[in-house]
């Protein structure tokens, strides 16, 4: 190479061109910036938008770990959480997919999802393992993108895209209803409870409800709602009355709904209707269907009103028209110094029960009151419940043949329907408690009683005088064949008249005697009894006529005796209920009933049934997430099983002998036991989820 | 010194025999006689562009996602250099910086010097070029260094939602960046550096 003189290669120069000096490979760096670009486009296509979400405070949300869901999908991550620049809250900013980015409009809601356990329940126990994540609903419709967002304090009871019905219920007591309780109908559950808060005024509970589709059709303007919580005991007129609407609703409280007026009109948008206490409330309100005919009157009444209670119906010839809204003392203008202070007490009057339709303005119902005041004698009245259940109502009753009185239009300051005064035994009645009259019933004495008498009855039977009655009944008998032709028949109605008069002084006589009060009202009866029977005689003048030849007949048989027998046997029971020991058995008796109604009212008043409740809805829940909780264990301990798998393999192709292989041979089998005590975990809680809340 | 071409004959690019310009292929390998590579500094441009290009996704995107039982955590080539350097682990950090930041870096500004240097024939010794360009060949075998580490974690760590390591976008295009800076520095016909090399020596 070290020639002197090397002739010169020749060297061509490239022809020139403008594209001939391009070579094709300039083509690859083109290609790699379209890639570049491509892979830019793409990846800010793909990019997350950014979301603030501003929450109270920022209790396991951790940035870069906690994710946004969206009907359990992952669609984000939290990457960052700051302060607000007044400290007031938390911004928690998430990265969302982009794609869900048109759904969040202002209809978004937002919450964090953790594991909680408060009195509504057990719920999130998966985040146990997964650690809080952010929950986010939205519905299908793109909005108007926001880009910042209030966290929701709690998850809503309803999702927001769920369809169906809302209503709004008005109550004058919430009872056991709470938040997430169950709408029920004929016992299945349809919806939920919303939310439940008072009204403006404080005055009411207003309880949103929702009816989920397709059970929303069941609503319309016929429906009646009542509160379906637990058990209901009820110590009415009608006795006792232990009510349990169903075994879930027990468990779970609720309300419940069902439609029994027809011809209701279907509802689309928020209605608001009434919470009845009771299905009983609620069946009875069919009839408050014109309520705005319904009238509101007041009568006086003197003396004690001990008994009567708001809330006591208003009959008319049994049939309840109305109820007793207030109390109040009552000092008409008229009224002269000295005078005993009158009771005023005001009540509803709803036309539709009393049959009168077709009216829309209470005014019409107050004249048809007026002029049935005036012509037909309606008048009020005070009278007792029943014997067991004590207490009293008001009753409308109209008789003709009273002094004529005034419906008085401008009352005080309501129309005043005019009253009768109220027989002495009435209140009586009306004062004594239930318990007392249960009490007083000679129970076991009655027993002895009647022992007693079918003894004597059967002494009776055996004798040979007895067995000869029935010739001379038949003989009887003959003797009113011919006596019902006789002329002095006539004058049988006013015989009677006199057995009546007979019955009267009896009655007296019963009244002062004490422990059988419960028969005056009977003997009462009888007595109308026996005057219907008296007005019947004109028209079969023969029965009365065999009656009183019967009357006659019995007075000579050999009767006597047998009366005087049986009144022996009344005085050896009189004898036996005045003896102490007797006394005290009703008192124990007494006793026992009047624990049996402090607890009612115990439990009524301490709200145990709501407690109870809750407690099992919390059960219910807890149940339910358990549940869920355990199909994601197995899934865990797959892959805690896998990871011992994996490690294993390349842990093998170590050395067998070193000292890291042991140890990572041990950490391995930890995880084969971590393994297994989460695989009999899950079963634990298959088998037996309330292990995990009360314990084993 | 005198090169081949001006002895008037075309030396193998492949084993270096001389060879009568006449000549198509070489006598001793068989390879195409060309006295110097068409287009060498066109193609070493192009390769290096396109080298350039892809080095920008490389530090954009993620290197390697490592997921933590099941949360994904992805760091660009810088943010893990910061993240050791914060941690303390400066030894590392200063090797992930040295092989991913430096030498593709300073690959870049050699090839680019080089290929200027002989394009407008800058005063410079031939020797210094070729030192330069025998330190591009080597150190570009270090390239791939980060790629390997990523390959090799990936293969490894791999323990499903537990701990898993998966190659992240930016792993893919630095290797490629790479693969193209090393073929842009294997275009560069280095016989050139003696053609517009000024006669010093004369």
């Amino acid at each position: 190479m070290s020639d002197a003189n090397p002739s010169k290669l020749e060297v061509h120069e490239p022809r020139k061109g403008w594209l001939r000096g391009v070579s094709l490979i300039w083509l690859i760096p083109v290609l790699a910036l379209v890639g570049s670009l491509g892979l830019a486009v793409q990846s800010f296509l793909e990019a997350d938008i950014q979301i603030t979400i501003e929450f109270p405070e920022a209790s396991g949300i951790e940035a870069g770990k906690t994710q946004l869901k969206y009907r359990d999908v992952v669609v984000g991550s939290v990457s960052a959480v700051d302060f607000a620049d007044d400290l007031s809250h938390v911004d928690v900013t998430v990265d969302v997919r982009r794609d869900m980015a048109r759904y969040l409009d202002d209809k978004a809601k937002f919450w964090l999802v953790k594991a909680e356990v408060s009195a509504e329940g057990v719920s999130g126990l998966d985040t146990l393992l997964s650690g809080a994540y952010i929950n986010g609903e939205w519905d299908a419709e793109p909005g108007e993108r926001q880009d910042r967002f209030v966290a929701e304090a709690k998850a809503p009871i309803i999702a927001p895209n769920a369809k169906g019905l809302q209503i709004t219920l008005t109550s004058t007591e919430s009872g056991s209803v709470s938040v997430g309780a169950p709408v029920l109908h004929k016992g299945i559950k349809v919806g939920k409870i919303e939310g439940v808060s008072l009204s403006e005024d404080g005055g009411l509970i207003v309880i949103t409800a929702f009816i989920e589709e397709p059970y929303d059709k069941l609503v319309n303007t016929g429906t009646r709602f009542w509160n379906a919580s637990g058990i209901e005991v009820d110590l009415g007129e009608a006795g006792l009355k232990v009510n349990v609407e169903s075994l879930s609703s027990l468990l779970a409280g609720g309300v419940s709904f069902d439609t029994s007026i027809s011809g209701g009109e279907r509802i689309t948008e928020t209605t608001r209707f009434d919470l009845y206490p009771n299905q009983e409330a609620a069946k009875d309100s069919r009839f408050d269907d014109d309520l705005r005919a319904t009238v509101t009157v007041a009568s006086p009444f003197e003396g004690s009103l001990k008994g009567l209670r708001e809330g006591a119906i208003v009959d008319y010839r049994g049939l309840k028209v109305g109820e007793v809204k207030e109390l109040s003392v009552y000092d008409p203008e008229s009224a002269e110094e000295g005078d005993e202070a009158w009771l005023l007490v005001t009540y509803t009057i709803q036309p539709s029960r009393l049959g009168i339709t077709d009216i829309e303005n209470p005014n019409e119902v107050l004249d048809l009151l007026e002029e049935y005041v005036r012509d037909g004698g309606l008048r009020a009245r005070l009278k007792p419940n029943s014997l067991l259940s004590g207490g009293l109502h008001v009753e409308l009753f109209e008789d003709p043949s009273l002094p004529p009185a005034v419906f008085q239009r401008t009352g005080h300051p309501l129309p005043i329907l005019p009253t009768v005064p109220t027989p002495p035994d009435t209140l009586r009645i009306a004062a004594e408690g239930v318990l007392d009259r249960v009490a007083k019933l000679p129970v076991e004495e009655l027993m002895d009683r009647m022992i007693q008498l079918v003894s004597d009855i059967d002494a009776i039977v055996a004798d040979k005088d007895t067995k000869e009655i029935p010739a001379t009944v038949n003989a009887l008998l003959g003797n009113v064949n011919s006596i019902a032709g006789a002329e002095a028949t006539q004058e049988l109605p006013k015989k009677l008249n006199q057995v009546i008069s007979t019955v009267e002084t009896m009655l007296g006589e019963f009244e002062e005697r004490k422990g059988v009060d419960a028969l005056v009202s009977s003997l009462e009866n009888l007595r109308t009894i026996t005057s219907n029977v008296s007005t019947a005689s004109d028209q079969i003048p023969g029965l009365v006529e065999d009656i009183d030849a019967v009357i006659a007949k019995v007075h000579d048989l050999p009767v006597e005796t047998t009366v005087e027998s049986v009144n022996n046997v009344l005085a050896s029971a009189d004898s036996f209920i005045s003896s102490d020991a007797t006394q005290d058995v009703p008192a124990a008796l007494s006793g026992a009933l009047e624990q049996v109604r402090d607890t009612l009212a115990e439990l009524r008043a301490g709200g145990a049934a709501e407690n109870l409740n809750r407690a099992l809805a919390s059960a219910g829940n807890a149940a339910d997430e358990i549940a869920k909780a355990a199909t994601t264990l197995p899934e865990l301990a797959q892959r805690l099983d896998d990871l011992a798998d994996t490690a294993e393999a390349t842990i093998g192709a170590y050395g067998p002998a070193s000292p890291v292989n042991r140890e990572v041979r041990a950490a391995i089998g930890d995880i084969r036991q971590t393994v297994q005590s989460l695989n009999a975990l899950v079963q634990a809680i298959r088998r037996n989820p309330n292990s995990l809340i009360v314990g084993r | 010194m005198i090169s081949a071409r001006e002895s008037g004959l075309v030396g193998c690019h492949k084993c270096g025999t001389v060879h009568e310009p006449s000549l198509r292929e070489c006598r001793t390998c068989g390879a195409g006689l060309r006295s110097r590579k068409p287009n060498s500094l066109q193609n070493t441009w192009a390769w290096l562009i396109t080298g350039l290009v892809f080095y920008i996704p490389a530090n954009m995107f993620p290197l390697l996602t490592n997921r933590v039982l099941g949360s994904d955590d992805g760091h660009t080539i810088i943010e893990g250099v910061i993240l050791f350097y914060k941690k303390g682990d400066f030894l590392v950090a200063t090797v992930i910086l040295a092989a991913s930041l430096i030498i593709p870096i300073t690959k870049f500004l050699i090839i680019g010097f080089l290929i200027l240097s002989i394009r407008f024939r800058w005063d410079l010794s031939a020797h210094a070029r070729l030192v330069l360009y025998e330190l591009v060949e080597f150190i570009g075998r270090w390239s791939m260094i980060d790629v390997f580490v990523v390959a090799l974690m990936a293969g490894l760590i791999r323990l499903g939602a537990i701990i898993s390591i998966l190659p992240g976008p930016g792993s893919v295009c630095f290797a490629l960046s790479v693969i193209f800076t090393m073929i842009s520095a294997q275009s560069i016909d280095t016989k050139l550096i003696w053609d517009q090399t000024p006669k010093e020596r004369k």
